[in-house]
C-alpha cells in the first residue's frame, strides 16, 4: 500500500495527498493506494501540485494500523511523527554528570 | 574581531535584496523548484526531512556577544527557540519557514552575519583552532589568515562552481584542535629557518565515504603567497576534479587518483604563473587585518588567584568543571572557558534562545565580548580572568551549562543523523542521549580520561566517525537502524582513520557495545594515565574485537 506525500514550499512542512486530491497535514487524512490505475492517475494529478506550493511530490510504502497508514520504514515514520527525541525547551534538563 | 567596511556591507546587503527577490519570484511561481534549489543552497537553505534548515555562517566560529544574542533572537523568532551549532563552527535552524527567510537574513545582516557559501559546490566556512589568540603554544593568531581566505573566497566567480564542497582550515600549533589533517586544503602556521611566517599546506583530507588524510603539498609557502597558492589549488582542482561522479568529486580523490606528484607539479607550475602578481597579499593589508585580531586589554594578574582556589578547595562540583573545562591561556591569570553543550540526555550541540542570551551576556560581561564555536559543537569563552571563573560558573549552572566533561567520551561529536536529516539512515542523537545517560557518573569518565566518541547518522560522517577514538556509524540494513563501530580514529596533529571492528550492532545493543570497549580499555591500559588511543595504538583491535564478538 502507498500514500503520496510532499512538503509545503512555504513551510517546508511534511503534506498527503487526500482522497479530497487536496494536500493535507495529517496522514490520518492520507488517500491509501494500492499499485495500479488509480495510485498512478492520483499521482500525476498530485504532481501537477509542483508547479504551485508543493515541492517533492513521492510516494511512499505503509501499511495499516487501524486506520492510521503507518510508513514501513524508519525514515518515512520520522518524517511523519517528528523527530523522535525532544528539542529545545522541551529538552528536561534534570540530571547532570554527577560526581 | 574583525568588523565589516563598506565593502562588505553592501555586499551582504545586496546578496540579501538579490535572494529575497529569488524567495518572491519561487513563491510567485515564476522560478520552479528546480530553478531555486541551486539558489536556495547558495544561500544556506536546505529542505529536510520535516522542514527547512537555514545554515548561518559563523566565520571560523568567532563571534560577539552581539551576535550570538542575535542568533538567539532568530531562533526565537524565526523558529522553536533553539539552534544546532556545527562541525564546522556554524549553527543550523530547523524549523524556518520560507516567506521568513528574508527577515531573518536582515536581522543576521544588522549584526554583520550571513549564510552564503554554507552549502553548495563552493568554498565554505574557513575553520580554525576555538582557542586561536589564546592559546600559548601557536605561532600566530591563524584566524587573521582565516579571514584574508573569507575575503579571497567569498563569491570567487572562479570557484562559485567545483566539482564539489571545499573545506580550509588553518591553524596556527601544532597541537592540531581543528582536524585540520581532514579538510581538503590545511594550512598550518609555522615560521622558516628565518623566522618569517608562512604555511604548510596539506591538500586532499577528507571524511566521507572515502576518508583520506591530507599530504603535505608544500613545507612551506610564504605569508604573502597564501592566496595565490591556494588559488593555485583551486584551481588545478577545478580544472581537473571529477564532475561525472559526485562521490568522487573532492581533491582528495583527484590527489588519489593523480598521485601526490604529479598533483603537485601542475599545483607548483600554476603557483609559479601566478606568484608576485594581484594575488600577493600586501605587507600592510595582512597587517591591517592583524589589528582586528589584537589581543584585548588584558590586566597583569598573578598566576592564582584566591577566590578561585577558594571555591576549588570547598566546591566539588566546581573543581571537576575547572579541571575539565579551563584550558591554559597565554595570558598569566587568565584561561580560556569550555561551555559544553552536552548535558546529560540531550541533543550534542543544540542550545536554546534563552541559553544562546546566558552565553552573549557572559562573553560581554567577563570575555571582552568574543565567544567561539568549536568544531566539537560547543562554545568557548576565549579569555577569562580565573578570578571570574566562581561567577561565570554559577550563571552556567543557572542556565544549566556546566556540564564538566570537555573531551571526555560524553563530549561527543554528533551529526543531527535521521531525526532531521534528509540524507541519513539511521538516528544519531537518541544514541549519544543514551551513552551520555550510561557514562553519566563523571569519576567514571574521568577514569576514562581523554576519549573522542563520534558518531555519524550515515556514511556522508558529519559526526565525523571516521575519526573518533570510537567512532559509531549509523547505516540501513533492511529498514532497521544499525550501527557499525570504528577504533583508532584520530582528527589531532597524529591523525588517523578509525578501523570497522566487524558486524555492526543493533540499536538495542549499541551502548553496551560501547561499554565493552571501555571496559576492555580499562582492563588493557598500562597506566591509568595511558588514553585510549594510546592504548588502541599499543594493543590494536584485537582485545577489543574479542570482548565484542566472542
Amino acid at each position: 500500500m502507498k500514500v503520496i506525500s510532499a512538503n509545503h514550499l512555504h513551510g517546508g512542512h511534511v503534506v498527503f495527498w487526500s482522497k479530497q486530491e487536496n494536500w493535507v497535514t495529517s496522514i490520518f487524512e492520507a488517500e491509501v493506494f494500492e499499485s495500479g490505475n488509480a495510485f498512478d492517475e492520483a499521482f500525476a494529478k498530485a504532481g501537477l501540485s509542483e508547479k504551485g506550493d508543493i515541492v517533492g511530490v513521492y510516494e511512499l510504502d505503509v501499511r495499516l494500523e487501524g486506520t492510521k497508514p503507518v510508513p514501513l520504514k524508519i525514515r518515512e515514520r520520522i518524517r511523519v511523527d517528528g523527530p523522535s527525541v525532544p528539542y529545545g525547551e522541551g529538552v528536561v534538563l534534570n540530571r547532570f554528570y554527577a560526581a | 574581531m574583525y568588523r565589516y567596511d563598506e565593502f562588505d556591507a553592501k555586499f551582504v546587503k545586496e546578496r540579501v535584496n538579490q535572494f529575497k527577490g529569488q524567495i518572491a519570484r519561487r513563491i510567485s511561481g515564476e522560478l520552479t523548484e528546480e530553478e531555486f534549489k541551486p539558489l536556495r543552497l547558495m544561500n544556506g537553505l536546505y529542505l529536510q526531512l520535516h522542514a527547512y534548515m537555514l545554515r548561518v555562517a559563523i566565520p571560523y566560529g568567532t563571534l560577539s556577544g552581539g551576535q550570538m544574542r542575535m542568533l538567539a533572537h532568530i531562533a526565537r523568532t524565526y523558529d522553536r527557540g533553539y539552534g544546532h551549532f556545527t562541525t564546522r563552527q556554524n549553527i543550523q535552524y530547523n524549523w524556518p519557514k520560507l516567506e521568513d527567510i528574508p527577515k531573518a537574513l536582515d536581522d543576521l545582516a544588522s549584526v554583520e552575519m550571513h549564510a552564503i557559501q554554507t552549502s553548495g559546490n563552493c568554498i565554505r566556512n574557513v575553520s580554525t583552532d576555538h582557542f586561536a589568540g589564546a592559546s600559548a603554544d601557536e605561532v600566530a593568531d591563524p584566524r587573521v589568515y582565516a579571514e584574508i581566505l573569507r575575503q579571497w573566497s567569498t563569491i570567487h566567480p572562479e570557484f562559485t562552481f567545483l566539482p564539489r564542497k571545499f573545506k580550509i582550515c588553518v591553524i596556527g600549533s601544532e597541537t592540531d584542535r581543528a582536524a585540520m589533517r581532514m579538510h581538503d586544503i590545511g594550512l598550518l602556521l609555522k615560521r622558516n629557518e628565518t623566522g618569517e611566517i608562512g604555511f604548510a599546506v596539506y591538500v586532499g583530507g577528507g571524511l566521507g565515504r572515502t576518508p583520506m588524510i591530507s599530504k603535505l603539498v608544500n613545507d612551506f609557502v610564504s605569508e604573502n603567497d597564501l592566496i595565490a597558492y591556494c588559488e593555485a589549488i583551486l584551481r588545478v582542482y577545478n580544472m581537473y576534479g571529477r564532475r561525472d561522479n559526485k562521490y568522487k568529486a573532492r581533491i582528495k580523490i583527484l590527489v588519489h587518483e593523480t598521485g601526490l606528484d604529479d598533483l603537485k607539479k601542475d599545483i607548483e607550475e600554476e603557483f609559479e604563473r601566478i606568484k608576485d602578481g594581484v594575488l600577493s597579499l600586501p605587507e600592510e593589508s595582512i597587517r591591517a587585518i592583524e589589528t582586528y585580531f589584537a589581543d584585548p586589554d588584558f590586566e597583569d594578574l598573578s598566576k592564582s588567584d584566591a577566590a578561585f582556589e577558594q571555591r576549588v578547595a570547598s566546591d566539588r562540583a566546581f573543581a571537576v568543571f575547572a579541571e575539565r573545562n579551563l584550558h591554559a591561556h597565554k595570558k598569566t591569570g587568565y584561561a580560556s572557558l569550555t561551555i559544553s553543550l552536552k548535558p546529560v540526555g540531550a541533543p550534542p550541540g543544540d542550545a536554546t534562545d534563552k541559553q544562546m542570551d546566558v552565553m552573549a551576556d557572559l562573553a560581554e560581561k567577563y570575555a571582552f565580548d568574543e565567544l567561539r564555536i568549536s568544531h566539537e559543537q560547543n562554545v568557548v569563552l576565549p579569555h577569562v580572568k580565573l578570578a571570574d571563573v566562581p561567577a561565570i560558573y554559577d550563571a552556567l549552572v543557572e542556565a544549566k551549562l556546566h556540564s564538566p566533561n570537555a573531551g571526555f567520551i560524553t563530549d561527543m561529536i554528533v551529526c543531527p543523523g535521521l531525526d532531521y536529516c534528509a540524507l541519513a539512515n539511521a538516528r544519531s542523537i537518541p544514541v549519544a542521549q543514551r551513552l551520555s545517560e550510561r557514562f553519566e557518573n563523571i569519576e567514571r569518565q574521568k577514569d576514562i580520561g581523554e576519549l573522542k566518541l563520534k558518531i555519524s547518522g550515515c556514511i556522508n560522517a558529519c559526526g565525523h566517525h571516521h575519526v573518533g577514538h570510537i567512532g559509531i556509524l549509523g547505516v540501513d540494513k533492511k529498514g532497521e537502524e544499525l550501527y557499525q563501530i570504528t577504533l583508532g580514529g584520530s582528527g589531532d596533529e597524529n591523525a588517523s582513520v578509525g578501523k570497522i571492528t566487524g558486524r555492526g550492532f543493533s540499536s538495542d545493543e549499541i551502548v553496551d557495545a560501547i561499554e565493552t570497549v571501555v571496559d576492555t580499555y580499562l582492563d588493557v591500559r598500562e597506566t591509568p594515565t595511558e588514553a585510549f588511543i594510546e592504548t588502541y595504538r599499543r594493543v590494536g583491535d584485537k582485545p577489543f574485537k574479542q570482548a565484542l564478538y566472542s
